[in-house]
């Protein structure tokens, strides 16, 4: 008892899942059982050979035991395509073996007596029952269950050994004496959301030990199980960093800096709110330049357009970030806006910005992310998470948001509560004024510094983003019906004649970083 | 009746061959582990074995290493009837043949057939 307690305590055994060790606090208790719910389909079979596969890997020796669950040949045929599958441990250190002939005969005692066999002649250290609802079919009342449980556990116990027992769910008759009996309870789902397909992990009871409670997303590919614990829960289990750079960054437009008064605070996110076409993306492009010049790592996370194509935009900005991208300093990570997992992409983003030190990300658009998050009610939750954890290591963010209409007396912003996750909020709309097309940049919102309260009116040429000074003579310009105010009273110059006398005195943003 | 021991712990393996053989003329006996099996040929001695690798109690190699080591069993041909079969295996365990799971009846008789006239020759 005394083993059994201490091995409880400390020992833990790796799912070899990286995501799922992070759900599990660092794994699986030894010596625990654990049951893996889930219905047909859900991935449960898969996620127990990936750990029992892993655990080979690391040393470990596995008794695979299924009841009436498919052959083994046809399990093996269907894992051949999988990464971790390896054939070449099969009958060295995993051993997979059917318990239903001695089930049929003997019952679950006599299931239970070729498990403890199995474990000890083997010296397994992790054993998994695959088809547990064949043996509650044997129980006539949940007693037997309960005591079938207990016993297991006895001996896994004594043998130092790890269970997993996987099932589709219990005889509702009996119903689930197991689940208050095990060490934890795993249950995978695979539900569909409109028309998209999603896979949930969630750890229902994990004794001894904090876990991440909620659900998690994962995916099923070629290289097996990937899970990704969900952002907002991290968050709660990590306490937010303090941000220690107090020094602005360079938005890579000198009057814009002006504007946030002399850049934007590090660390600090910033929303680039706009209608599609106003130069949301050659903002989010001048920023990553600035950041190159200085010698930082950048990373450009974009739905709409692939690469190549914003690296032509930049260029035609004469922004020349190519030379960045093949010495590795710039990242663009590119996702079409297909079927994704919001969690995936955030937890590809935030590895890359900790493996490289990234210091500045762009993502462009929020648009994309929103709808990779599926559920409508966790966007504030997921973003502010999301912001808060790019933050916490060190990246100052861009996020590019479409409004949608070109033209409206209103601002919209599309997400509510954006002060959960940006601290700046900078505008981009065109406004017709005098029967022209005008850029009008202004500065919505600032948290740790002053800012320009001043609308300016600016340009994109090749020479990059050029912001003029401040529009005195004319109103209601956020309200996209902008109207002159000296027009009224006398022949004054238009504002597109008093913009094109000020682009001299405009700071250019451009130019090769 | 030629008689056949089919040892494998796949109750539908067991039971599927078992029936398919004896319409095919053979008399079967059968075993769901090496335990079992050599329990089987202490009283029977078939022309030919057919073994899985991987069993509870008493794997294949284990069985197929016990019948070698007992001069009564050693001359019994066996095939091994694997997921994970290997060409490597008929020198490493020295079998008859292999067979790797999942296989077809036809080739399943072809490769008895072949290995009981080998054994008669």
């Amino acid at each position: 008892m005394a083993t059994e307690k201490r091995g409880m305590r400390g020992k833990r055994v790796s799912s070899g899942i990286k995501g799922l060790d992070t759900v599990l606090s660092g794994g699986f208790l030894q010596g625990g059982v654990y049951i893996f719910i889930g219905p047909p389909g859900a991935g449960k079979t898969i996620l127990a050979n990936q750990i029992a596969f892993a655990h080979a890997a690391s040393g470990g020796r596995v008794v695979y035991v299924s009841l009436l669950a498919e052959s083994h040949a046809r399990l093996f045929m269907h894992m051949e395509s999988l990464d971790f599958y390896d054939e070449s441990r099969l009958a060295v250190s995993m051993n997979y073996v059917s318990g239903y002939t001695t089930l049929e005969k003997e019952g679950l005692h006599g299931l239970l007596t070729l498990l403890r066999k199995e474990m000890q002649s083997r010296k397994a250290t992790m054993l998994v029952l695959d088809g547990l609802v064949s043996a509650e079919a044997f129980a006539q009342t949940s007693l037997e269950v309960k005591k079938f449980i207990h016993e297991l556990q006895t001996v896994v116990a004594l043998v130092e050994c790890t269970a997993f027992l996987l099932t589709s769910g219990s005889n509702p008759q009996l119903g689930a004496p197991e689940h208050t009996m095990v060490d934890g309870l795993v249950e995978l789902t695979n539900d569909v959301i409109g028309v998209r397909q999603l896979r949930l992990l969630h750890v229902k009871k994990f004794r001894g030990s904090h876990h991440l409670g909620g659900t998690h997303c994962f995916d099923i590919t070629s290289r097996g199980v990937t899970i990704y614990p969900r952002l907002e829960a991290l968050v709660t289990a990590r306490p937010r960093g303090a941000r220690e750079d107090s020094r602005s960054a360079s938005t890579g437009i000198g009057e814009l800096d002006a504007m946030f008064s002399g850049g934007v605070s590090r660390a600090c996110p910033t929303l680039i709110l706009g209608p599609s076409g106003s130069g949301k993306t050659i903002v989010g492009l001048h920023f990553i330049a600035a950041g190159l010049r200085a010698g930082e790592s950048c990373l450009y996370l974009c739905f709409n357009e692939p690469p190549e194509r914003l690296l032509s935009k930049a260029a035609r900005v004469g922004l020349d970030l190519r030379p960045y991208v093949d010495s590795g300093t710039l990242q663009i990570i590119w996702h079409p806006s297909v079927d994704l997992l919001a969690d995936a992409i955030a937890h590809e983003v935030l590895d890359s910005v900790r493996t490289h030190s990234i210091k500045r990300v762009v993502i462009d658009s929020l648009m994309g992310l929103k709808d990779a998050i599926m559920v409508a009610e966790r966007t504030q939750r997921f973003l502010a998470a999301f912001t808060n954890e790019l933050s916490v290591a060190g990246a100052t963010t861009y996020l590019c948001e479409e409004t949608r209409a070109l033209f409206s007396p209103g601002v919209e912003v599309p997400v509510t509560g954006v002060s959960t996750f940006v601290d700046n909020i900078l505008f981009l709309r065109q406004v017709e004024l005098d029967g022209e097309l005008c850029r009008i940049v202004a500065v919505l919102k600032t948290r740790e510094s002053p800012r320009d309260a001043a609308l300016r009116q600016f340009t994109i040429s090749e020479k990059g983003m050029v912001i003029a000074g401040a529009l005195h003579d004319a109103e209601s310009i956020l309200t996209g019906s902008a109207h002159s105010t000296r027009r009224r009273t006398d022949a004054a110059p238009k504002i597109g004649h008093k913009n094109k006398k000020s682009k001299s005195h405009g700071m250019r943003g451009g130019g090769t970083p | 009746m030629k008689l056949l021991l089919v040892v494998d712990d796949e109750y539908t393996i067991v039971a599927t061959l078992t029936e398919l053989l004896r319409e095919e003329g053979y008399d079967v006996l059968t075993a769901n582990n090496g335990k079992q099996a050599l329990e089987v040929l202490k009283t029977s001695k078939p022309v030919c074995c057919l073994v899985d690798m991987m069993m509870p109690l008493m794997g294949g190699a284990e069985l197929i290493a016990a019948m070698h080591a007992d001069p009564t069993l050693a001359t019994i041909p066996v095939i091994l009837m694997s997921a994970i079969a290997r060409e490597e295996h008929l020198e490493m365990l020295k079998v008859a043949a292999i067979l790797r799971k999942p296989f077809g009846v036809p080739q399943l008789l072809e490769v008895l057939e072949a290995v009981i006239a080998t054994k008669r020759a």
